[in-house]
């Protein structure tokens, strides 16, 4: 088995303290390349703490992107690897859309991906007068012209309308990037992801391809969990 | 940004600094200010009260108000916090503890001990400020509460310190531009040079920063030194202006408030005008402390309010409120 340079995101026997209580405990993931891999699992499971590992927010045993190992990759070098999903709150200063944009461009076209999300006419108005629709395609594009490997959302449909709830959705799965989501979103987990891992107080329960679970397993963790 | 603001604050300024040099209890008016200014009548007591007294006040106010301002909105942009300043989050305070203490230590000379505790007091503050695992509301309060205890000591330090000291620690507890030397505003002067130096070229990443470091960090900042490069600009900006004229509030919170209401969202423009409107505020309050009452001086923060927190009160009523 090979197991030199593989793509995606490899988690390997990851644990995380918070305090004296353990959050995640020794957690085994793989997430393929081109994946829209779901994590679920009840609030408090362990999904935010995941991103944050997988995004290299805090430290753990072993996570790699695209074959690198995270503790090993600059700051710098690590926007090149993950992008991270601001989320949908409302910001404190009023910037331009645009100049927001571009601030997060590595070489991805601002253009472009406003014309993409269609949100081009919004590129001179001010991020304190979007709407949370709007602020969240915002953001989106920002992780679009970022151009790294994967891209980290942890429930990037929160706050949004059922409408913008799965234009979020449609357009990160038609991104053409690897996609980790942290979500309750079970619906559009089935419709979108293309692979799910139940978390359930720190360990993984299950990891699947979406076409081997269901609405009613999913559902599932959730009940059993109280 | 209309370059016409810009104009607008500096012709503001020159007026105010006018009207600073021609008002005073001493009855020099405006004949004689300018007569003085000139170099006419060396021996007469205008020229005293004008190149003496009055000029290097005004001076100060100029280099004290772009001190603050320009801290002001550093502070803001690295905590990612729009309700912050160095008075406000304690780091003003602490400075003032530090300066205190080189005082009473060395009461003979006490310059360069106040200047070195104001620096090692306000270092202690910005490592503590930024150990708080806080942000927003909760952050200002860490930073209220250093604040008070630093308010604390320095009232318990004040009242232990009879003698001919007292006095003038006690209004330079309070902020005063009334012990403005030409040498204290060389001082400032050159902290303000040298801070602008190091915040040059930061706009950009002033701006990412204000949205959040977490965010500033995932698309490739390294946060933590940008974040130090700053607070040092801050304690340069800060530390030399405290030792010489006290804890003054209020600036660095009003000034880059009221640069944004005027247009300056990006910090390449926000920075400038910050520091512009912080000498206005800070050049009219003298003036008015030095004028109010006639006899006595107001203390600077009873003036900076009365001047400033009617405007900051405008122009916040005037601003979009996104929660409603």
């Amino acid at each position: 088995m090979r197991t030199i340079n593989p793509g995606g995101v490899q988690i390997r026997s990851a644990s995380v303290m918070r305090g004296t209580t353990s959050v995640l405990s020794d957690v085994d993931v793989h997430i393929a390349t081109g994946a829209i891999h779901a994590l679920v699992g009840p609030n408090g499971a362990g999904k935010t703490s995941l991103l944050k590992a997988i995004a290299g927010d805090l430290t753990c045993d072993y996570v790699s992107i695209s074959g690198q190992e995270l503790s090993a990759v600059t700051i710098k070098d690590l926007a090149a690897l993950r992008a991270v999903v601001r989320p949908n709150h409302r910001p404190q200063f009023g910037y331009a859309v645009r100049d927001v944009v571009s601030w997060s461009a590595r070489d991805g076209e601002v253009n472009n991906i406003l014309e993409t999300l269609q949100i081009s006419h919004l590129a001179n108005r001010s991020i304190l007068e979007l709407s949370s629709g709007q602020l969240a395609k915002v953001n989106l594009a920002c992780v679009l012209v970022q151009q790294s490997d994967i891209i980290i959302a942890d429930e990037p449909e929160a706050a949004l309308d059922p409408k913008a709830r799965i234009d979020m959705w449609s357009q990160l799965s038609s991104s053409q990037r690897t996609v980790v989501v942290a979500t309750h979103a079970l619906d559009l987990v089935m419709e979108f992801a293309t692979h799910v891992t139940a978390i359930i107080d720190g360990h993984v329960s299950f990891t699947k391809k979406i076409g081997d679970t269901s609405l009613a397993e999913l559902r599932g963790l959730f009940t059993t969990a109280q | 940004m209309n370059r016409r603001i810009f104009a607008v604050c500096i012709l503001l300024l020159v007026a105010l600094s006018l009207v600073s040099l021609v008002v005073g209890a001493a009855g020099v008016g405006i004949s004689d200010a300018l007569r003085a200014l000139v170099g006419a009548g060396h021996s007469d007591i205008a020229h005293t009260v004008v190149l003496q007294i009055r000029l290097p006040r005004i001076a100060a106010g100029i280099v004290v108000g772009c001190a603050l301002g320009l801290a002001g909105a550093v502070l803001q942009a690295t905590f990612a916090n729009p309700i912050v300043d160095s008075s406000l989050v304690g780091i003003s305070t602490s400075s003032a503890v530090g300066a205190a203490a080189g005082l009473l230590i060395v009461p003979s000379s006490p310059q360069i001990p106040m200047l070195i505790g104001a620096l090692v007091a306000g270092t202690l503050a910005m490592a503590i400020l930024t150990r708080v695992r806080a942000t927003g509301l909760t952050f200002t309060l860490y930073g209220f509460a250093l604040g008070s205890l630093a308010g604390a000591v320095l009232a318990v330090i004040g009242s232990i310190s009879h003698g001919h000291n007292s006095r003038s620690l006690m209004s330079w507890l309070f902020g005063s531009l009334s012990l403005a030397t030409w040498s204290a505003v060389m001082e400032v002067g050159v902290a303000v040079v040298v801070g602008a130096l190091i915040l040059a070229r930061q706009g950009t990443t002033l701006d990412i920063s204000s949205l959040g470091a977490l965010g500033a960090r995932h698309i490739g900042i390294d946060i933590n030194a940008a974040q130090r490069r700053w607070l040092f600009a801050c304690l340069v900006l800060i530390a030399p202006t405290v030792a010489l004229f006290g804890a003054i509030g209020f600036v660095g919170l009003a000034a880059p408030h009221l640069a944004r209401r005027l247009g300056a969202l990006r910090h390449r423009q926000l920075l400038p005008l910050s520091a512009l409107i912080g000498a206005n505020l800070v050049v009219a309050a003298d003036t008015l402390s030095r004028t109010l009452t006639g006899t006595t001086e107001t203390p600077i923060s009873i003036t900076l309010a009365l001047v400033g927190a009617p405007i900051l009160f405008i122009a916040l009523s005037r601003m979009r409120h996104e929660d409603n």
